[in-house]
């Protein structure tokens, strides 16, 4: 809500500057959002008039003007706009001003005629320029005032953040009423007469929904002319509250409006049919708005129609076919209460924001529309040469709203606010803020006034208190500790020590959008991904099924940037729409690059599969489930068919590892690079420490046994590791595999695997023969399952 | 001179000039080894008379302990000089780089995030987690937002076909946290928000703390005595201007903006809002089925972007979620 001092000073007058004055309405909620000077600077610029006009000799376009500034003596000013005439009374710059622009105006010759100053239009002051050539003001002005005096320039406007329940103070009148309750000074609203009818004609008002139009008042106004020129006091304070000038009936209800907080229309009641029907709309029925626009309703919506037509979206917007234009003769004119549910998210609806719906969705005061009929008629009676009918209203008194009577206990106003207040300063704050106050045994009953919607219980009082006390005069108290240890760590404690987990092993952490391109999300996923109604653009248009795109495109950029060595990972959530909905936090991570820094004496290798796989064993030796995982050759979507595994915590998969594959990368502008991503689902099973046991070593000295086998290249060397454990040797505590070989000295389809088998007992030292014993068990049993072969070395 | 004067200026002329440890093992032999020079002198010994043989046994004692000291000290000398050529020979320039790993970070907002957790914690705030993709009921109806209420436009809400829709706010974990938790209650929640709003100053992703407590006898003046402890906590300074201002949140009455006095470039001092606060509205309570007159409670949000920005200094939003690893590893937990 924009606001000028001057148009608020008219109807109250506080001690303080309009910065102060901005403050202390920030301070009671009314969020003062900027104060902007009504008009820049124009010291030079003086009211002026054309007192004749002459052909330019030398130039078609151009008049010589001889102007007069209230002295006898004339000015001589060449000027080019087309409609600089006779007995125009205009702004002139003099000698010496400096206009907004950065011109300085000294006399000079145009084209060999002699011209002192300058005759402005409207926006080379800085001004809203709605017509070409010169600014055509009120022949009332003194000639020779300055023109910031003759037009009250010295004015600035509060641009007031009015938070949705505060809809009373959405006019000058409503703001007035706050600032008078805060200074506790009285308010002084302009006196509104109500004008005798001087002709009888009616327009019938036929109201079939009272429930949501309780209140319909409507006038004919004849002989109205529509081409009067609206007043430059009333164009100035249209303009201050940032409202453009339309006509002069159009913007006496727009004035009306930002003065009461009455939304207003008038229709051309020559284009009208038989009778005002308030009503629901058809299913289906159309109607052209103001601006032109076509749209089509259904039966939820409350619109103004007569016999033949829809001529109003109620509240909201009128019609185009009942607009009032220049040749307009008739008018009817329109001031109603509608219930706020009726217009509620309707304009939305159409793409819709006027400043009628703005006000009927959060509420206008239903005792308005008479008075603000009054106020209007006024105005078009003595701009617009109008003659009014009889007022006709169709009240429906059962549909009224009814204020509350709110019970507040001062009792309450301790609990909540935490301090004590006296009673009668309380009741002085609900007295000044129009609400009808009566003692009670514990406390007040208060009755607002019909404009404030947003008092309905005990802490809308309350908050009223402190808002007007202003919170920061309340005192502040500790909190009672109140801690309580759980036996578990939280899983929030849990995901950080992941976090510090990765960023030892060199991950840097990311953060990327939850919705990303549809194409990204089908590189890792077969259903399709949750599509948002109304994205943002068509890059973040569906819900994540994996991290990894984005993490990849991350990576991507950081190489682009000359990034040598990527570890990037993400904690956060991928959404699949299966038949429930799942929202799932995964870790998840993607390497590309050098596997370390480039430095000297150290080669630079790239990363691969097994750079990753060691930093996820890593990972799980720090969170001490190392012995727990398992990795298995898998199949994965979008990654590469030999050199991916699913991983495997107490035989559940949760998560997995691999590299891109060629067509995912592609498709991720990640082409000729190795890149490798893994995910874990974020689970407490493997997050959550384990209650962990103390256990005792081995006195006797270990023996370490090498051997090589030869097996088929395809067996696994888990599988081997798996086929010796079955065995469970008691006296085998670990298996090293220390080389895997194919090639020279090799049978093609063989490979050879070197395993270093870690013998200890835990109450002897091993014999050699037994050690033998053993070496030769796990050869026997290699050379049954897998036709492993001892290589001789 | 006698001959075993000579022996002993000979061998100490050849100790001074000897320069290898192998040569002093010579010299050793040449004299006192079982074949020696001076062990042939004491074998000799026999052929005197029984009157001369102490004088001359002593002297030749004496001698031998000159050449051995004499060696002693020799070998000392060279085995220090191996040492220290060895020594000169290995040394490295200290200057040059130590071998180094890749070094990880943590994101900002995660750090951010951390911090006001730990904050929390202290006052016995347990961190609590809600889903992104809520319902109508969770995000809006139980906070007192009814359909076509006003504050549903100021959300720029995004959408899905079925009619749930992104949380615009971790405020919806109050709401799932009263449902299935008795008062007393003490939760902050964390995480992603999302809005349909994008420039240089609006993301449409970025990350809220909601904080909630519910009990007996909890006041407004508690709220704000909390409020502002941790904001001096969080910047480190307890002389931060803080205001509150009225405001309106439909799940809380009274409600209050916070403002941080904060410098500008120009060293102007600005309020920049930080928070939103107030008392838990008894709509919001009815909703969830906590009995307003026993408790009432508190809540408030804070954006972490917001001030993660002002803590670190950074002053465009986007770089939060571009990734960039310049941005990304300026920041140590």
């Amino acid at each position: 809500m924009k606001v000028s001092e001057q148009w608020l000073r008219e109807w109250v007058q506080p001690a303080a500057s309009a910065l102060q004055l901005g403050e202390r309405l920030t301070m009671a909620g009314l969020e003062l959002d900027g104060l902007q000077p009504v008009a820049p600077d124009l010291t030079g610029v003086v009211v002026a008039r054309i007192e004749s006009t002459a052909p330019h000799p030398d130039a078609d376009k151009l008049q010589i003007c001889q102007v007069s500034v209230g002295s006898d003596e004339l000015r001589q000013i060449v000027c080019g706009a087309k409609n600089a005439r006779a007995g125009l009374t205009v702004a002139l710059a003099t000698e010496g001003t400096v206009l907004p622009g950065g011109m300085t105006i000294k006399a000079a010759q145009l084209r060999g005629v002699d011209s002192f100053g300058m005759l402005c239009g409207a926006s080379e002051l800085g001004m809203q320029d709605e017509i070409d050539g010169l600014w055509e003001l009120d022949d009332s002005l003194p000639l020779g005032q300055p023109i910031t005096q003759a037009l009250h320039l010295d004015d600035v406007v509060l641009d007031i953040d009015l938070t949705p329940n505060r809809s009373d103070c959405l006019s000058v009148a409503g703001i007035a009423r706050e600032v008078s309750a805060l200074y506790d000074i009285a308010v002084t609203a302009p006196e509104i007469s109500e004008l005798a009818p001087v002709h009888a004609e009616v327009f019938p008002v036929n109201v079939s929904v009272p429930q949501h139009c309780p209140r319909y008042c409507g006038r004919v106004i004849n002989n109205v002319n529509a081409q009067a020129k609206t007043p430059v006091w009333m164009q100035e304070a249209l303009r201050r509250s940032g409202i453009n000038c339309i006509s002069i009936v159009v913007d006496i209800c727009n004035f009306v409006m930002l003065e009461l907080g009455q939304p207003m229309h008038a229709f051309d009641l020559d284009q009208l049919n038989s009778q005002i029907n308030v009503r629901m709309a058809h299913q289906g029925e159309r109607c052209v708005l103001l601006d032109g626009k076509e749209i089509t309703l259904s039966d939820e919506h409350l619109v103004i129609a007569d016999d033949a037509q829809i001529l109003a979206l109620a509240g909201i917007s009128g019609g185009q076919s009942s607009a009032v234009t220049t040749t307009t003769q008739n008018i009817f004119l329109e001031s109603a209460y509608f219930d706020l549910l009726a217009i509620a998210g309707k304009a939305r609806q159409f793409g819709l924001h006027t400043e009628s719906s703005h006000r009927f969705e959060r509420g206008v005061d239903p005792q308005l529309p008479l008075h603000a009929m009054h106020r209007a008629s006024a105005l078009l009676v003595k701009y617009a040469q109008g003659a009014v009918g009889p007022v006709i209203e169709q009240l429906s008194t059962a549909h009224m709203p009814v204020m509350p009577s709110i019970d507040l206990a001062f009792s309450s106003v301790q609990r909540v606010l935490g301090i004590e207040l006296a009673p009668d300063d309380i009741a002085t704050m609900f007295e000044n803020l129009g609400c009808a106050v009566v003692t009670t045994a514990a406390g007040l009953q208060v009755s607002p006034p019909s404009y404030r919607f947003d008092l309905a219980i005990e802490e809308d009082l309350i908050e009223e208190i402190a808002r007007l006390s202003g919170y920061d005069q309340f005192p502040t108290q500790p909190l009672a500790a109140h801690n309580v240890l759980a036996p578990q760590a939280s899983q929030s404690d849990a995901l950080y020590d992941l976090h510090q987990n990765l960023v030892s092993m060199g991950y840097t952490e990311a953060v990327t959008f939850s919705f990303m391109p549809q194409e990204w999300c089908q590189l890792f996923a077969e259903e399709p991904a949750k599509a948002l109604a109304n994205p943002i653009s068509s890059e973040l248009s569906h819900m994540r099924t994996s991290l990894w795109p984005g993490l990849c495109s991350a990576a991507g950029y950081n190489l682009k940037r000359q990034q040598t060595a990527v570890r990037l990972y993400e904690i956060g959530r991928k959404y699949r729409d299966r038949e429930r909905l799942e929202q799932t936090q995964v870790l998840a991570g993607v390497v590309v690059g050098d596997n370390q820094p480039r430095q000297w004496g150290v080669p630079t290798q790239q990363s691969d599969f097994y750079d990753v796989k060691g930093h996820l064993q890593q990972l799980f030796q720090s969170l001490g489930s190392a012995p727990e995982l398992v990795f298995k050759a898998a199949q994965i979507m979008g990654l590469h068919p030999g050199k991916s595994a699913n991983i495997c915590y107490r035989d559940q998969v949760i998560g997995c590892l691999g590299v891109l594959h060629p067509h995912t990368a592609k498709a991720l502008d990640m082409a000729e690079r190795e890149v490798i991503v893994f995910e874990l689902a974020i689970t407490s099973d493997w997050l959550q420490k384990t209650h962990q046991q103390f256990q005792l070593w081995s006195k006797f000295p270990q023996v370490r046994r090498d051997i090589t086998v030869l097996v088929s290249q395809e067996v696994e060397v888990q599988a081997l590791i798996d086929c010796i454990q079955m065995l469970a040797i008691d006296a085998l505590q670990d298996i090293v595999i220390f080389s895997v070989y194919q090639g020279e000295g090799v049978s093609e389809g063989l490979k050879s695997v070197s395993l270093g088998l870690i013998l200890q007992d835990i109450s002897s030292t091993l014999k050699d023969q037994q050690v033998d014993t053993i070496t030769s068990n796990i050869i026997t049993q290699l050379s049954q399952t897998y036709n492993a072969e001892l290589r001789s070395s | 001179m006698s001959e075993l004067e000579q022996l002993l200026a000979t061998a100490s002329q050849a100790i001074s000039v000897c320069d290898g440890l192998k040569d002093i093992e010579a010299l050793r032999v040449q004299y006192l080894g079982k074949k020696g020079l001076v062990t042939e002198q004491l074998k000799r010994l026999g052929q005197l008379s029984a009157a001369e043989r102490p004088a001359a046994g002593q002297r030749i004692n004496e001698v031998k302990q000159a050449i051995q000291a004499q060696l002693e000290t020799k070998t000392a000398q060279l085995q220090t000089a191996a040492i220290d050529a060895k020594l000169k020979s290995e040394t490295i320039d200290v200057t040059l780089s130590g071998r180094t790993d890749v070094v990880g970070t943590l994101h900002p907002v995660t750090i951010t995030l951390r911090r006001i957790e730990k904050l929390f914690q202290r006052h016995g705030f347990s961190v609590v987690d809600g889903p992104e993709i809520e319902d109508d009921f969770h995000n809006f109806e139980a906070l007192n937002i009814p359909p076509h209420h006003p504050a549903r436009a100021m959300h720029d809400t995004f959408y899905f076909a079925d009619g749930l829709l992104l949380r615009t706010h971790t405020s919806s974990v109050q709401i799932r946290t009263m449902q299935n938790e008795q008062p007393p209650i003490r939760i902050i929640a964390p995480g992603r928000v999302y809005r349909c709003d994008s420039d240089i100053t609006h993301s449409p992703m970025f990350h809220q703390v909601e904080g909630l407590l519910v009990d007996k006898n909890v006041n407004f003046a508690q709220l704000k005595g909390l409020v502002i402890e941790f904001l001096h906590a969080f910047f480190h300074n307890d002389q931060l201007g803080i205001r509150f201002r009225p405001s309106y949140f439909p799940f809380t009455e009274p409600s209050a903006e916070v403002d941080i006095e904060w410098l500008d470039d120009d060293g102007q001092a600005h309020w920049l809002e930080v928070m939103g606060c107030g008392m838990v509205h008894p709509n919001v309570f009815s909703q969830v089925g906590i009995d307003h007159q026993h408790y009432n409670g508190f809540a408030f949000g804070l954006g972490v972007e917001r001030l993660a920005m002002l803590y670190y200094g950074v002053r465009d939003l986007r770089m939060f979620y571009e990734n960039d690893m310049r941005f990304l590893q300026q920041f140590r937990a």
